[in-house]
């Protein structure tokens, strides 16, 4: 009898480790970013960064931290050595920003790589030299406290990714954005930063107000508005301020968890919120750091670190718009609190401005601005990182910040099960049960005058706008569609041919891909189009309009809103092509879209930032009928 | 005016002519009944000013007069009642309150002015702004007579695939073609089109004419109590009016659809290449049930066919659902695929069923996945198909 042959075979340590690189290292800013970081966990006070070639020939760093000695050098390019974690509970806490011993291994896989370092108790340092697939060589090396790391020829080994690359502005821009990310937030220590033989910035050790205005620029000075914020949980501080060319601009917004630059759209969106009606469709800038016992955060959900999983991301949510809030009313930038102008209209709001909780009441308020997205194009393809958990369940949010977090069943639990007020153990299937919430047992959805849904939950109520509703949730399937190119297309019995204007036809020629992604499947003529297919979502009876419509729309949206082309028009087509206000809803109507929007990853506010719920406590209510 | 009348007879003529109120009007008035009582009989008129029924009964009248009743409030009223028994209905002229009196109960509503009332010449004969046939006019040959088996089956097989698309108001009526003694009905929407023919042995019909008829009035003969004849309404030699006169009893005027329909022949597929034999029914219930895991995003599913098996998927990618039926069909040919939007494919296949449909068989025939498929009934006579768009995908 004759074996066959095994065909599993554990990879090479080098191939193991190039795998990993393309996680770590996507481009030569990624290289940056671990280096610094590795500067700072050493305890560097001044760094300063040199690239040549957008970094791709050199990044070159030099940090007056710890150093290391001669063979904490040797493990340092192993792969999975680590100084900064020894047990996995260490892992449940990161103070650090590196944790998992693999960025140096990385980088040497596709790199040249040298390091020189020397400890303060060492009396002469070490240079370590290597190159992939060559044994690493030692000797000592005189140089001063601190280290210095040398990367040459980026991904020369690896042409895939080299001609991958973008051009050396791009990569520049990159670099740049990153380092400057990391100088706005640790404003204590010193950064310098070189491209080439020219000086970009030296920034000294200084407040961060001064340093947000080296930084960027003397126009900032007068609408900086500082954020102080602090609660049992966390500490919000920072600042904020009106872009000086707000109109276009939406830079310079930097939210940090613990100093750690996070990419995180609904933390971002908690923040624009705030400043609705004070700038007409434009973008605020922040650089703010939350604080939070790192318990409480999941940072090893990214290869790049730079998403992070919260425990309870309502709570964080709610606690950051009314930081920005407080700070803007203090600042006299917004005149009045908007929650009592409400109140004074509205009396289902009355209900919870008389808790002194504001967030207790909505679960959003009246925000604006369309959310930022770094990643628009596939905002549910990161769910698993970022799953907006909503906690509609936690009870008394003032008291009770024991991030207690409860699936949806909790959240429309009958209201005769047995409540605990405890905090439930979270387990894996409680965040990703956010994408299969079952609401079938769910005995009743009101129409409030063929505009808003009325549900009840298991703490109260909540009214949602149908229309704004249904925006999210088509906006978020159009980018996914032109995302994946899924030209899901119903195919027309009778070609409906449209005539356009020589301006929307060259936009549509423009936008051709992507509305044919959407759907929109048409021949061009000279002025017309005919369409064979459309979007699945596009009412029957609304063909020939839809793309009219959806081009007037988009066409005033790109002139001040400076997001992508593919955001704007999904959130078009999903203004657009939504149940309307007046529509009356059946029953499973209601259920499927309430389904949906929770499946959206920001469920609480239309494409445009308008909120889509809102959130009323049964004891609020009591409150008001004097039965407490 | 007064009279007393069975309620059983007096709800089915509530039945009949109530569909017709408008749901939600601008004119209160339209949401009246026009009732009027004269030589024995009560006459009930509904309109919504496209569509208007009068319909009469025999009831035993002790004084005449004509009012206007608010609809829906005096349906419930009866409905109320049960089926038993008899009513009687007094009606005060001068400040039009009606009363309703059973053996133990009384009913007071209000009613209006039928002054108030719209003016109907279309209905009424006596105003003659309107060159028309009667109904035994035979030299007019604009008018058919129909059985009422084969109306309700026009009907009842072609209204479900109308648009509801007011911009393309020929698609929102059922398109008659009057070919000598066969007619066709067809429907589209421009993502389904059904067409169903009928044929007659007598020369009932006219001999070429082509009408669109608002699908609201065709959904109002699914359900007949006699056989019918339709007639036409010209003004200065052009259609306007359809009347379809049921019985004896039941009047329905109805303008029509002033407009061109689709060349709807030209896109019928004339040989589509690919043949599937399937069980229609046990397709049906596998596409409800594909479709409850389909139907949240994509509203899509979709159809495999390969060796003699019929594989109808659902799936709802983002929910991790999904639903799979396979089913034993004819198919001798390689792998096909094909994609629908859920609705359009159940609608077709729930008005697939006719009578002499063989073996409980439909059958699906395509040329290509982008390409229109075809659903006809398995069986020697071509009278009803189904077309229906695929998704691209
Ligand atoms: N600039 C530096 N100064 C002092 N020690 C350093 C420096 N850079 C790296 N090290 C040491 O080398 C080790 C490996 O660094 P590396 O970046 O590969 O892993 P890490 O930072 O522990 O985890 P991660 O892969 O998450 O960045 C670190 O744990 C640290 O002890
Ligand atoms: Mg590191």
């Amino acid at each position: 009898m004759q074996l066959s042959e095994n065909k599993i075979k554990i990879l090479p340590d080098f191939i193991a480790n190039q795998i990993a690189a393309g996680e770590v290292v996507q481009r030569p800013e990624s290289v940056v970013k671990e280096l610094i970081e590795n500067s700072l966990d050493a305890s560097a006070n001044s760094i300063a960064l040199v690239i040549r070639d957008a970094g791709k020939q050199l990044i070159h760093i030099v940090d007056n931290g710890e150093g290391m000695n001669r063979s904490d050098l040797e493990l340092s390019i192993k792969r999975h050595a680590t100084s900064k974690i020894r047990t996995s509970e260490d892992l449940e806490k990161i103070m650090t920003f590196g944790f998992r011993g693999e960025a140096l291994a990385s980088i040497t896989s596709v790199a040249i790589l040298e390091i020189r370092t020397r400890t303060a108790s060492d009396d002469h340092g070490w240079q370590l030299v290597s190159e992939p697939l060559k044994e690493a060589t030692l000797q000592p090396f005189n140089t001063v406290r601190g280290t210095q790391i040398f990367v040459r020829n980026l991904f020369y080994n690896v042409p895939a990714r080299r001609k991958f690359l973008k051009s050396n502005l791009t990569e520049f821009r990159h670099i740049a954005d990153t380092f400057l990310k990391i100088a706005l937030i640790h404003f204590d220590k010193r950064f310098t930063f070189y491209d080439g033989d020219n000086m970009i910035f030296d920034v000294k050790p200084e407040t961060q107000n001064v340093r947000i205005i080296n930084l960027l620029g003397d126009k900032s000075r007068e609408n900086l508005i500082p954020v102080d914020y602090q609660n049992e949980i966390l500490k919000i501080s920072g600042y904020t301020g009106f872009n000086e060319n707000s109109k276009v601009s939406r830079a310079n917004q930097y939210i940090y968890l613990n100093k750690r630059p996070i990419v995180n759209k609904a933390l971002s969106h908690a923040i624009i919120s705030s400043y609705e009606h004070l700038i007409e469709k434009a973008q605020p800038f922040f650089i703010i750091n939350i604080e939070i016992d790192p318990e409480q955060v999941d940072v090893n959900v990214h290869p790049q670190k730079n998403e992070v999983k919260f425990e309870d991301d309502r709570f964080l949510y709610s606690s950051l718009h009314k930081a920005i809030n407080e700070s803007l009313i203090r600042t006299g930038a917004i005149p009045q609190v908007k929650f009592d102008q409400q109140t004074a209209m509205n009396p289902f709001q009355t209900i919870g401005s008389n808790s002194s909780d504001k967030e207790n009441f909505m679960i959003v308020n009246k925000t604006t601005g369309e959310i930022i997205s770094q990643n628009p194009y596939s905002p549910s393809s990161n769910n698993k990182y970022n799953s907006y958990q909503p906690d509609f369940a936690r009870k008394e949010s003032g008291q009770n910040h024991n991030f207690d977090l409860r699936s949806m069943d909790a959240l429309f639990g009958r209201s005769d099960e047995p409540k605990s007020d405890k905090v439930t153990i979270e387990t894996n299937d409680s965040y990703t049960s956010n994408s299969s919430i079952d609401l079938s047992f769910h005995p009743e959805y009101w129409q409030l005058h063929n505009k808003y849904i009325i549900l009840q939950t298991q703490t109260g109520m909540m009214i949602i706008d149908q229309h704004a509703a249904h925006e999210r949730v088509l906006y978020e399937k159009a980018l996914i569609m032109m995302n994946k190119e899924m030209k899901q297309s119903q195919s027309l019995l009778f070609p409906l041919r449209v005539r356009f204007s020589a301006t929307q036809m060259s936009l549509i020629n423009e936008l051709k891909q992507d509305l044919d992604n959407l759907g929109f499947n048409f021949n061009i003529y000279d002025d017309t189009l005919e369409f064979i297919g459309i979007p699945l979502d596009v009412k029957a009876g609304k063909e020939d309009h839809s793309l009219t419509e959806m081009l007037e729309v988009f066409e005033s949206y790109e002139k001040f809103r400076p997001s992508t082309r593919r955001d704007n028009l999904a959130a078009t087509f999903a203004c657009k092509n939504a149940i309307k206000t007046g529509d009356k809803l059946t029953f499973d109507e209601m259920k499927g879209l309430i389904t949906l929007l929770f499946k959206c990853e920001m469920p609480y506010a239309c494409p445009h930032g308008r909120p889509t719920i809102l959130e009323f406590k049964l004891e609020d209510f009591d409150k008001q009928f004097k039965r407490t | 005016m007064i009279f007393t009348v069975s309620i059983s007879e007096f709800s089915k003529l509530l039945q009949k002519t109530l569909p017709v109120i408008p749901p939600k009007s601008t004119l209160p008035v339209l949401e009246h009944l026009h009732f009027s009582v004269k030589n024995g009989k009560l006459q009930v008129i509904a309109t919504d000013q496209e569509v208007t029924i009068m319909s009469v009964i025999f009831v035993a009248t002790e004084s005449e007069g004509e009012i206007l009743v608010p609809g829906r409030r005096l349906n419930e009223i009866i409905r109320a009642l049960g089926n038993e028994g008899e009513i009687k209905f007094e009606a005060n002229l001068d400040n039009y309150e009606i009363i309703l009196k059973t053996p133990s109960g009384r009913y007071v509503i209000k009613g209006i002015d039928p002054q108030e009332y719209l003016d109907i010449p279309e209905l009424f004969e006596e105003d003659n702004k309107y060159e028309f046939t009667t109904f035994s006019d035979n030299s007019n040959p604009n008018k058919a007579f129909f059985a009422k088996a084969d109306l309700m089956r026009i009907a009842n097989k072609t209204t479900f695939a109308v648009s509801t698309d007011e911009y393309r108001p020929a698609m929102t009526g059922v398109l008659f073609q009057f070919r000598g003694n066969r007619i066709h009905s067809v429907a589209t929407d421009s993502y389904r089109l059904v067409k169903y023919t009928i044929n007659s042995a007598q020369l009932n019909f006219p001999e070429q004419l082509d009408v669109i008829i608002p699908a609201r009035t065709v959904d109002l003969l699914k359900k007949l109590d006699n056989d019918v004849f339709m007639a036409f309404l010209e003004r200065r030699g052009k259609i306007t009016h359809v009347r379809f006169e049921i019985g004896g009893e039941t009047l329905i005027v109805s303008r029509i659809i002033n407009e061109k329909f689709p060349p709807y022949e030209s896109v019928l597929p004339k040989d589509n290449p690919i043949r599937a034999t399937v069980d229609y029914g046990a397709v049906l219930s596998a596409i409800k049930r594909a479709a409850i895991m389909a139907n949240e995003k994509s509203k899509q599913v979709q159809f495999i066919f390969d060796d003699n098996q019929l594989t109808i998927t659902g799936e709802d990618e983002d929910s991790g659902t999904s639903a799979k039926e396979q089913l034993a069909c004819e198919f001798p040919y390689p792998r096909f695929e094909i994609g629908f939007n859920y609705k359009y494919i159940e609608d077709a296949f729930s008005h697939i069923e006719i009578q002499g449909i063989r073996d409980n068989q439909a059958i699906l025939t395509f040329s290509e996945p982008t390409k229109p498929a075809l659903l006809i009934p398995n069986g020697d006579s071509d009278d009803l198909v189904m077309l229906i768009m695929p998704v691209r995908i």
